[in-house]
């Protein structure tokens, strides 16, 4: 302290020490409050996941024998086995948004489309599955759908992660261009 | 990555945006169809229902996504300070990765390298985590988008490393203005330097020769 007044009343270094202290302390200040920042979305988007984690599924709001809440796959499985849908019941029609871009990507194709190719894929048929249930197995295989991050430059030219390969059960799917 | 061009082509209609406004409704009659086809019988009613309310929630978001991405390109090119590359980037790179990747994605089931011991579960497993994604679809929906705190956390650190940008390359151009003039007016400096010497010159010339003058009139 005595040294630091000796430095302010005789004009010395000590008072640039500290204006250099303080910028450093403030980009400090910047880059905790920064932090801060991106901890605070990353505990937004987990409160959001968590909701959607415990989400429940109202099935057959205005049938005769009431509402069925289903709140896991294991509920939806005992709903199907109970409904005696039987475990045969073809998922193909359950489009959530990325089966539909999927399918949009597709119909944009020229060249290679998704379902030109399902149709030469011979493993489908012998997996028992339907070409609309593989186009939603297919569709898990990007995070972002396709159609955003595969378009090369020009309209109609969506490619597929083509030669990925798919496992299904005990079998290994892989695409044949 | 696709660039603007290519997903909106607002002269001839003929980008991705566009193809995906025009297709969506076919797209839609497809899966209507195939759900009309594969859940016919009367004991599929319910689940026919429920396959229904999550084609239309799925094209719904769709429908609201793509114009949402071009009034958001928009807005953050018309605030200034950035490149439509910077936003475009951003855009692709930031907010659809947290839509889809971050948010999305984990709420769906993942058949690659995992094994079914069974078609039953199988099947329940795709369905829910179909239903799953549809719930998020719904969160997103229930909001406009820019509300929903995914979407919000990517704004706000967009906006914490661009803010007062405008501002800054306002201030650029003030002091390149500046600058300019600074240099104009050190040029006019010069000039009027210059004058103000020849002037002097002709001054003392001048004044030399009335001396001159002066003193043959005295002598004589």
């Amino acid at each position: 302290m005595e040294n630091r007044v000796d430095g302010v009343e005789f004009g010395g270094d000590s008072v640039e020490a500290d204006s250099l202290e303080v910028s450093s302390l403030k980009l400090r200040l910047e880059d905790l409050s920064k932090q801060g920042l991106a901890d605070r979305v990353r505990i937004d988007s987990l409160k959001s996941r968590l909701a959607s984690d415990t989400i429940s599924v109202v099935i057959g709001e205005h049938s005769e024998k009431g509402p069925t809440i289903l709140r896991s796959s294991e509920d939806l499985r005992s709903y199907i086995t109970m409904s005696r849908l039987g475990t045969d019941l073809n998922f193909g029609g359950f489009a959530d948004v990325y089966v539909l871009l999927l399918r949009l990507a597709d119909r944009c194709s020229d060249t290679i489309s998704m379902s030109n190719m399902l149709k030469n894929w011979k493993d489908v048929r012998a997996l028992n599955l339907s070409l609309d249930e593989a186009m939603v197995i297919h569709s898990h295989l990007a995070l972002v759908p396709t159609i955003f991050g595969s378009v090369q430059g020009e309209v109609g030219r969506v490619s597929f992660p083509a030669c990925q390969p798919i496992r299904v059960g005990d079998a290994v799917l892989i695409l044949q261009v | 990555m696709p660039t603007y061009k290519s997903r909106r082509c607002r002269s001839d209609s003929s980008g991705l945006a566009d193809v995906i406004d025009k297709d969506l409704r076919n797209v839609e009659r497809d899966v209507s169809d195939i759900i009309k086809i594969q859940y016919a019988g009367s004991e599929c009613v319910e689940i026919r229902e429920f396959a229904m309310s999550m084609l239309r929630r799925s094209a719904e978001f769709i429908r609201k996504f793509v114009p949402w991405v071009d009034d958001t390109y928009a807005q953050e090119l018309n605030k200034g300070g950035n490149t439509p590359e910077d936003v475009w980037c951003w855009l692709i790179t930031r907010v659809i990765r947290a839509i889809f990747e971050e948010y999305l994605a984990p709420m769906r089931s993942t058949p690659i390298n995992s094994g079914f011991r069974d078609s039953g579960r199988e099947l329940s497993t795709m369905i829910w985590g179909a239903a799953k994604t549809n719930a998020g679809v719904e969160q997103l929906l229930k909001q406009s988008l820019k509300d929903h705190p995914i979407v919000q956390g990517v704004f706000t650190q967009w906006l914490v490393g661009h803010s007062g940008r405008k501002e800054a390359d306002m201030a650029l151009e003030v002091a390149a203005k500046a600058t300019k003039e600074l240099a104009t007016l050190r040029t006019l400096i010069s000039d009027l330097l210059k004058a103000v010497a020849v002037a002097d010159k002709t001054a003392k010339e001048a004044k030399k020769t009335a001396d001159r003058l002066r003193n043959n009139r005295s002598s004589s």
